[in-house]
């Protein structure tokens, strides 16, 4: 059984029906469900699902944007096993972040989610971006393959 | 992660703080005299328990098709970074 992070990257595309990543993703996830994996999710990963999802809505002039969006969180909380994983509330946390940014100069988001993840014990990574993968793997962070 | 343990004293004591705490999405185990007898779980844990296939709750958008380009990663990344502008 693993337990993955999922990035933001993956709930754009489970919700894009016409990406050409949303069948992959599908796939992905199906395959992660079947293997009872254990799914999480962090606040500042949804901010960033809500920004790039009005940002699109914005861009494509889609209609009734926001209530969309509250369709697709009715729906995230369906996906199997999904929970909350969060920052520890410490300032040594705040250090690493930025260890991890000066390091591999990486944004904070991406920090983030790398130091959520290093702060819990055999979590893997699930995200489509390469560059967060390459440090992912540096830092000996799981990732399974992506290639569906 | 999102489970806490709680005590069948604290439960009758601190009710109302649990119920919002389910209503977030914690679980709870629960325990009595030292040993863990229940598990506290939000029903729409539950529910999502049996779903099974992930594609019954995909799709929603058109996105790509709308704005005639790729939604790739490095797209995606540059959307995200404007709040960092």
């Amino acid at each position: 059984m693993s337990r993955l992070f999922l990035d933001a990257n993956i709930l754009i595309y489970l919700f894009d029906e016409t990406s050409t990543l949303h069948k992959q993703t599908i796939k992905l996830l199906n395959k992660e469900i079947k293997k009872s994996s254990e799914l999480f999710i962090s606040h500042h990963v949804l901010e960033e699902f809500i920004f790039i999802q009005i940002k699109l809505a914005t861009i494509t002039h889609e209609s009734d944007s926001y209530n969309k969006l509250r369709e697709d969180f009715k729906r995230i909380a369906q996906i199997p096993t999904l929970s909350f994983v969060e920052p520890e509330e410490n300032f040594d946390f705040i250090a690493g972040i930025i260890d991890l940014m000066e390091r591999y100069q990486i944004l904070a988001n991406d920090a983030y989610i790398l130091a959520i993840i290093l702060q819990n014990k055999n979590m893997g990574l699930m995200t489509y971006d390469k560059k967060l993968v390459k440090v992912a793997n540096k830092l000996k962070i799981d990732t399974p393959s992506m290639s569906g | 992660m999102n489970i806490q343990t709680i005590s069948t004293k604290q439960l009758r004591q601190e009710l109302p703080q649990v119920r919002d705490q389910l209503a977030k999405g914690v679980e709870f185990i629960l325990i009595h005299r030292s040993k863990p007898i229940a598990s506290l779980t939000p029903l729409s844990k539950k529910l999502s328990i049996k779903l099974k296939d992930i594609s019954s709750i995909a799709g929603g958008h058109r996105f790509q098709e709308t704005l005639g380009k790729v939604l790739t990663p490095d797209y995606l990344n540059s959307i995200a970074e404007k709040r960092y502008e």
